[in-house]
């Protein structure tokens, strides 16, 4: 589904010039879950942000089921990224002001999905997520776990064909994280590819594949037997 | 500590250096306009203050009888007669209205026309204590043929030498002997001097009631009670006896310094200035000034986000609340400073477009009271100081370290709720200016082109100097007709735009006729001003009888009911021969007054005002023609004006008005668009992550701008919902002072309100384009 190939990109500051990505190929097939991983400032981020279309490399080609994303201008990938990415953060990036039955229904807005099927497919998605008895409340009065909850939901109800998650059990105790990592296989179960970015290799046990970056290069690859094996 | 914080507070400014110059500018036009209209509004309240005894001089004013206006002018026997029963007045002196005219000062050099020449008492300086530089004030008046000059005078004819002891020939036929020179005072006065005669007559009893009446009174008299006993003896005048009518009058006394604001007397000679407009006009430059701070006090809270940590390490390393408060409020006072000393600049520098438009000279580092200016200037820097910066200081120094060093920080809903409330009173002052602005040039513009009931155009006025000229008028007449284009000729003694008038009161068949204004006119006067008859006919010198009849406007028609008066007798045995429309003579603030038109004769007042109706295209060949046929018929140099010219002075302070609210609607304007600008920002800047994750989720630039816009359209449909009830009721009552007023439609509150949504959409827009464009990661990266 995603091929990705010779990815470069710079960050450019007054003095330094950091190369954040550096040839990256790497290739997702559709209903996988790839776990990325590797230490701070390694370019995992970037990459997640590539893919997502919400930041733009110097040099190479991303094809997402053939179609070249890379040559798009704004407005082309703000569109296809509506319709066709989830997002999960690490601090969940909920909006204070709205409940949580509203922020899950904000990329269905965007997405200029009628107000009455918005909010079948809201109230489907809070059912799943087993967040029914939370839709009134504000993300303040949510815990952790509850938030990104909403966060996965909010990154569902769109139906995207891609999930990516940036770290997204960085900010939890373990036994949500459990909980959302758990979530997110259910996803993966379900046939929704997931791209995870993540320092936590508990939680990279839960992917089919693990890539590992160093210095904006990729340097291991790694399938995950156990989860594989399911997906076979 | 102080000098630390001084430091540290310079850098901080020097830092953000487009902030701090946003909030300097800002506050530097708020104060400029403030203290421009505070030396404007000093200089009004400053009339003849110069005047050590100010205190105590009152001039008289009289209301003959119930019902009737107020007038200034008095009989010359009333102030010796009240001296003799009330032991307060300590002195009077008065001048004399029919000295009041123009004068031709002749010192054998030059020949120079003075319009200020006045006739008054030999104790007038006692009164009136001027600086004497040459003579003795005691003895300058003592005879008919002496006369005073002011320094400026002197100049003009003299140079700087002493005059004292040369002699001047006046008006061609008089010689006076100069007795004195005085300084002119340094605060303007309400009758405007250029030099003093003794009056020309002493009164000639209780008839004449051409004099102008002041009294110096013993020092600690109460105003009130003493106008009491005032009327009290007035009522036991010896007089009151032979002329029963006297009875009903009632006398006022208005103080010498509140006559240029406060007299109510109609028909006066003073200067009169309007309180209404200075309260005006300070009230705007307060809320202009109000406005700055306010601004101020925004755009420092807009850069609180970039403050909150460096206040959290303060606090972490000890640093209490009423520290911070110092610091916070010495980098306000700093900015002050500089805003004061940048005002200076604006104020000097504009002070030459505020003194032609009020025809004032003042400048700001040439001002007749440095110390009172200086103490009120530091007075508001005070205010202004704690105004701008207390909110600020105080908002800033009360984060919590904790939240904030953790990255926690994020906006108090109270702190928000304050500065949409800054913001809306930015937009309420706002849109009243825009109201008052639209108003007041649709009103400006309704008087200019209201029917004044003559036509004003081409109509060119001279004075008669000689009494020759006048009593041989019709042969100067005839020769001015030979003049190709000039197309009718006539005499007046009041031309619309002159503020005098004669008023009588008369009795016909038993009843009163009061309050008839009395204008002395020639033959064709009608024909010159395009006054047709409305009903019967006007003057024509076809009919000899003429000369002792008599026309009048529709407003006497109906006061005094001459429906069937028309070809009868009426008052003063004259024929009522027609009736012209009522046009506009003094202006638009009072309904035109019931007037008579009489033909100048024995026992009417002189008319010696020429006015001629040319062919406007070629005037100035017309002009020449003119003066040469007054060369031939008087000595004196030549001089004219056009009707329409003076008659603009009836609306010119409404001109003035309309100009100086203009200016006031655009730089509040511009200020509260920094403010919104500043406000913008600040919100953009802590919406960014909201902002972030709703791109992130596919919204488009436009979905974040009506987003941002939202808040703020709000905000300004709230300013406009409270400004428009404040707007309408400011305006209507400033048209309640004009008779002729438009009315209030509902088009300046529109566009005002559309104005000012527009103004915040493209403001706001600008701000919030770039963050809708920027990255959305940028705004995501973990705090």
């Amino acid at each position: 589904m995603i091929k990705i190939e010779n990815l470069e990109k710079v960050y450019k500051t007054e003095e330094v010039e950091t190369t954040a990505l550096n040839g990256i190929n790497l290739h997702v097939k559709e209903g996988e879950f790839v776990s990325i991983m590797g230490p701070s400032g390694c370019g995992k981020s970037t990459l997640l942000n590539v893919m997502g279309l919400l930041d733009k490399p110097e040099r190479g080609s991303y094809k997402f089921i053939d179609t070249e994303l890379l040559t798009l201008n704004d407005r082309e990938r703000s569109n296809f990224r509506k319709r066709n990415m989830g997002f999960v953060f690490q601090n969940f990036n909920l909006i204070d002001e709205l409940t949580v039955f509203e922020n899950i229904e904000l990329p269905l807005i965007y997405n200029k999905i009628p107000a009455g099927e918005r909010k079948k497919l809201v109230n489907e998605i809070i059912e799943r997520m087993n967040i029914v008895n939370r839709s009134g409340h504000f993300p303040q009065q949510l815990s952790g776990g509850q938030q990104q909850r909403v966060a996965v939901a909010r990154a569902l109800v769109t139906k995207p064909k891609l999930v990516l998650a940036d770290e997204p059990t960085g900010n939890l105790d373990s036994s949500h994280g459990n909980e959302v990592m758990e979530l997110l296989c259910e996803l993966n179960e379900t046939g929704t590819t997931i791209v995870m970015v993540t320092h936590s290799s508990h939680d990279a046990s839960f992917s089919n594949r693990i890539i590992n970056l160093k210095d904006g290069h990729v340097i291991s690859e790694k399938i995950n037997k156990s989860r594989s094996e399911e997906l076979i | 500590m102080f000098k630390l914080n001084l430091k540290i507070a310079l850098r901080n400014l020097w830092k953000n250096k487009g902030y701090t110059l946003l909030n300097i500018f800002g506050l530097s036009v708020g104060l400029a306009g403030f203290i421009m209209i505070l030396m404007f509004a000093n200089h009004e309240k400053s009339y003849d203050s110069w005047n050590p005894d100010a205190e105590n001089i009152y001039r008289i004013s009289i209301r003959w009888a119930p019902g009737e206006e107020e007038y200034s002018s008095s009989p010359a026997e009333l102030a010796p007669a009240l001296k003799e029963m009330l032991p307060e007045i300590e002195g009077y002196g008065r001048f004399y209205a029919w000295d009041m005219q123009q004068r031709l000062l002749n010192n054998g050099r030059n020949e120079i026309y003075f319009d200020h020449i006045m006739g008054v008492d030999s104790t007038w300086f006692n009164l009136f204590p001027y600086q004497f530089i040459y003579g003795d004030a005691g003895k300058s008046l003592l005879s008919k043929d002496q006369i005073v000059l002011s320094n400026t005078t002197s100049e003009k004819l003299f140079g700087k030498v002493n005059p004292v002891g040369k002699s001047l020939l006046v008006n061609t036929s008089k010689t006076y002997t100069i007795s004195g020179v005085y300084k002119e005072p340094n605060t303007p006065e309400h009758m405007d001097a250029e030099g003093f005669i003794k009056k020309s007559s002493s009164g000639d009893g209780w008839g004449n009631g051409n004099f102008y009446t002041y009294l110096k009174l013993k020092k600690g008299i109460d105003k009130i009670s003493f106008e009491e006993k005032l009327n009290q003896a007035f009522l036991r005048l010896p007089i009151l006896k032979e002329q029963g009518w006297l009875k009903s009058a009632k006398i006022y006394l208005t103080k010498v310094k509140e006559i240029y604001l406060h007299a109510t007397s109609a028909q006066d000679p003073a200067k009169r200035g309007n309180a209404k407009m200075v309260t005006i006009l300070v009230l705007f430059s307060a809320l202009l000034l109000i406005i700055a701070c306010i601004n101020f006090t925004n755009l420092s809270i807009a850069q609180s986000v970039k403050r909150a940590k460096e206040t959290g390490i303060r606090k972490v390393l000890g640093a209490r609340k009423g520290s911070l408060i110092a610091y916070f409020l010495t980098e306000t006072t700093i900015q002050c400073i500089f805003a004061l000393l940048i005002s200076f600049v604006l104020a000097e520098a504009f002070m030459p477009v505020l003194n032609n438009l009020m025809e004032i000279k003042l400048s700001l580092f040439d001002y007749s009271r440095p110390v009172q200016l200086i103490l009120q200037i530091s007075l508001v820097m005070l205010l202004v100081i704690l105004l701008a910066g207390g909110y600020a200081a105080f908002f800033l120094s009360s984060y919590e370290p904790v939240k904030v060093l953790k990255g926690n920080f994020s906006r108090s809903t109270g702190s928000l709720w304050m500065r949409k409330t800054l913001i809306s009173i930015q937009f309420v002052v706002a849109t009243i200016f825009m109201v008052a602005l639209i108003i007041i040039r649709q009103q400006v513009t309704y008087i200019k082109n209201q029917d004044v009931g003559f036509k004003k155009d081409h109509v060119l006025i001279f004075k008669i100097r000689k009494n020759d000229s006048r009593k041989n008028f019709s042969q100067l007449k005839q020769r001015l007709l030979k003049i190709e284009d000039v197309k009718a000729v006539s005499r007046v003694n009041y031309y619309p735009g002159v503020k005098a008038m004669q008023v009588v009161g008369r009795e016909f068949e038993g009843k009163s006729v009061q309050n008839l204004s009395m204008i002395t006119v020639d033959f064709d006067y009608f024909q010159v001003m395009g006054m047709p008859a409305q009903t019967g006919r006007v003057f024509s010198s076809r009919f000899a009888t003429d000369s002792i009849a008599i026309v009048v406007n529709e407003s006497a028609v109906k006061k005094y009911g001459l429906q069937n008066q028309i070809n009868r007798t009426w008052i003063d045995n004259r024929t009522l021969i027609g009736v012209v429309k009522d046009h506009i003579q003094k202006g638009m603030e009072t309904a035109t007054e019931p007037t008579a038109f009489v033909i100048e004769g024995r026992n009417t007042n002189g008319a010696d005002n020429v006015i001629l109706k040319i062919n406007g295209k070629n005037a100035a060949q017309t002009i020449q023609s003119i003066k040469k046929v007054w060369e031939s018929a008087e000595p004196f140099p030549f001089e004219y004006t056009w009707l329409d010219e003076s008659f603009a002075n009836v609306y010119a302070q409404y001109v003035r008005l309309d100009k100086l609210i203009n200016a006031f609607t655009y730089v509040t304007l511009c200020i509260a668009v920094l403010g919104l600008f500043a406000l913008a920002s600040f919100t953009v800047q802590e919406r960014s992550k909201e902002i972030g994750v709703r791109k992130v989720l596919g919204a488009e630039t436009k979905d974040i701008l009506q987003l941002i816009n939202k808040n703020f359209l709000i905000l300004v449909i709230v300013a406009n919902i409270i400004a428009i009830p404040i707007a309408y009721i400011i305006s209507s009552s400033w048209l309640s002072g004009f008779v002729y007023r438009i009315n209030i439609s509902v088009w300046p509150f529109l566009v005002a309100s559309l104005t000012s949504i527009l103004i915040t959409i493209i403001t706001v827009s600008l701000q919030a384009y770039k963050t809708a464009k920027a990255n959305p990661v940028n705004a995501l990266k973990y705090e």
